[in-house]
């Protein structure tokens, strides 16, 4: 068998050396220009799959960019749907411009020292206050008015819980006061939503939730402005006051129902909704969480709030009539882009606007 | 160099050496060229998908802007004729009458002060100094048409968008002093009767049994919202529709 083997070897290497004196071989000049040809035509084809590799890449991270930005607006106008415009918070953290509404009058507000147009005075005052005039001169303050002047014919620019946004009939001049934080209240007026574009530590979307809002700073919740429990016309302490907060292990809701400034008496603690040890319900209303996706970098977030004015208490201004809305404009870029194969001066951008208008109907300050 | 180079070459030739037949030939330029557009072909076709995706997108939004004006409109007159709900919910204030729907309008149709009747195609554009959306009626192309030179610009030119200057942007159909974009947005609106006749007039007060108001018959109304626009020469559309209600306090819609 292996001398087969040996004679068969030996067969074809004779027959090679055989053949060998006819064929001729490449030069070393053929061998070099074919292995050329060839390294450029391999290089090119590389680089066209290479190419084509990347593009597709930058493609499919083009979508997942918009996907995300449409996440993003998608959930903002989600939480501006399901609830209503926040007026009495607008009110208290912007105000009129004080180039319309300098001070508020004296006719306006009942017993106050001071009624410049400062944000002290104005969570001192509550919007709906600045609603109310003393018609006759009784000494008493009534709301029939609906956001005119005491005259009855001018529309009352201290009624205005914002001010302008931007003025884009006035060849987009006048960026007054841009709206970076958007507040919304729900139909049962119990929670709170702030949506706010945060700049530090990076810039991105949160929103933060809350059972009432506390903007005087007495550690309860603010009510919806001066009540007038016992009918006598006047305004005194507030009714209701909420809170919502950690006892022991337990999440309790604080009422003070008997309108005495605590919540020591009965009925005014309940327990809230699920288990406290396993449900941090008590740490998600108030706490802020991020809402923009982390691949976004939110550059700018501006809200437009239309009408200015609360079209229930403003009842007679035909300019506030209108129902509550948000324009939405988000402006972001990819973050870190090096990672998805984008270089600093080609970063993805994307500037979405989009409107939403309130699904609450009707007035909720029942 | 060259030359010895080139001498080499017709050494070799001249020793019998076979070329390649022009068949041969042939079928490799067309092997190599199959490939190459397959290859560009599908570069061409994900940069296109790229843009078409990014224009699908703003789209989509531009159109959902428009149906959720029609859909603000509709709220603000349940809350500007609150006293008259049911006769005024699907009236049109205008610009240029902004009361054109207080009082009494006269019955049989509903659209706006000029009694126009349903359906009919409108631009929305947000006035800023008034605070809200008015769908203005204008002579429109009822179905966009790019290709075919079937339209011209001039007839398009109403229903096309502009982007406004400064930060934040903004679409709008006033020309003036923007940027034209290559988006064009219409409003189609219809107003339908889902109980096909059998609603009675009667409804919560607000209709009397002799009212013949459309918007007394009928409470339910058809929007059909499309952005057009153009792209490597091909027609592009996005249409959102949507059927809103005149529910709010109605005992029957």
């Amino acid at each position: 068998m292996i001398f087969l083997n040996a004679m068969n070897i030996k067969k074809i290497t004779n027959r090679a050396q055989f053949s060998s004196s006819k064929i001729k071989g490449f030069t070393l000049l053929e061998t070099l220009i074919a292995t050329g040809i060839a390294s450029v035509v391999i290089t090119s084809a590389l680089s066209i799959v290479a190419t084509i590799y990347f593009s597709q890449k930058k493609v499919q991270f083009s979508h997942d960019f918009f996907a995300e930005n449409r996440f993003l607006i998608e959930r903002i106008t989600q939480v501006a749907r399901n609830n209503t415009i926040d007026y009495d918070r607008y009110f208290v953290e912007m105000g009129p411009p004080t180039n319309v509404c300098n001070n508020f009058a004296t006719a306006q507000v009942p017993n106050g020292a001071s009624f410049d147009n400062t944000k002290e005075n104005r969570a001192l005052l509550g919007y709906p206050t600045v609603f109310y005039w003393d018609t006759n001169s009784d000494g008493i303050q009534d709301r029939n008015l609906g956001g005119m002047e005491l005259n009855g014919i001018n529309a009352d620019d201290c009624t205005r819980a914002m001010g302008n946004t931007f003025d884009y009939d006035a060849g987009g001049v006048l960026p007054e006061e841009p709206i970076r934080d958007l507040y919304l209240i729900n139909a049962g007026q119990s929670m709170r939503v702030q949506i706010s574009h945060a700049i530090a530590p990076e810039l991105k979307v949160t929103m933060n939730r809350q059972l009432g809002a506390d903007t005087d700073g007495d550690g309860k919740a603010d009510t919806w402005g001066p009540t007038d429990t016992n009918g006598d016309g006047d305004i005194e302490a507030n009714d209701l006051d909420i809170d919502i907060a950690w006892s022991g292990a337990e999440c309790q809701l604080f009422v003070n129902s008997n309108s005495d400034g605590d919540f020591n008496d009965a009925n005014e603690v309940f327990p809230v909704m699920g288990d406290a040890t396993t449900e941090s319900w008590c740490d998600q209303v108030h706490l802020t969480q991020d809402i923009s996706p982390v691949a976004l970098q939110v550059e700018d977030l501006d809200f437009r709030v239309a009408p200015l004015f609360d079209p229930y208490l403003a009842f007679r201004n035909d300019v506030a009539q209108v129902h509550p809305m948000v324009f939405v404009n988000l402006n972001s870029s990819l973050r870190n882009p090096d990672r998805y194969g984008f270089d600093a001066t080609n970063i993805p951008t994307i500037n979405f606007e989009t409107a939403a208008s309130s699904r609450v109907f009707g007035n909720i300050r029942r | 160099m060259i030359f010895k180079f080139i001498g080499s070459l017709k050494l070799n030739s001249g020793r019998k050496v076979r070329g390649d037949t022009i068949l041969e030939v042939v079928f490799a330029t067309a092997i190599l060229s199959t490939v190459m557009i397959a290859t560009f072909t599908i570069l061409q076709r994900a940069i296109d998908t790229n843009l078409n995706v990014k224009n699908r997108v703003i789209a989509l939004n531009i159109a959902r802007e428009g149906m959720e004006a029609v859909r603000n409109i509709r709220d603000t007159n349940w809350l500007k004729y609150s006293g008259d709900r049911r006769k005024k919910w699907i009236c049109l204030d205008q610009e240029t009458d902004k009361n054109a729907c207080v009082g009494n309008p006269i019955a049989t149709k509903f659209i706006n002060g000029n009694n126009e009747a349903a359906p009919a195609y409108y631009t929305v554009d947000f006035h800023q100094a008034d605070e809200r959306f008015y769908l203005k009626r204008a002579t429109l192309q009822a179905d966009i048409d790019f290709l075919n030179g079937a339209q011209t610009e001039a007839s398009r030119a109403p229903s096309r968008l502009y982007i406004t200057p400064g930060v934040p942007k903004r679409f709008t159909h006033v020309a003036t002093g923007n940027t034209p974009t290559p988006f064009y947005r219409q409003v189609y609106l219809d107003i339908e009767n889902p109980y096909d006749g059998a609603l009675t007039p009667a409804v919560d007060g607000f209709c009397g049994a002799g009212d013949t108001d459309d918007s007394c018959q009928n409470s339910r109304l058809k929007v059909i919202v499309r952005t057009y626009w153009e792209e490597e020469s091909r027609q592009r559309s996005v249409t959102l529709e949507a059927h809103l209600y005149d529910f709010f306090e109605r005992d029957e819609y």
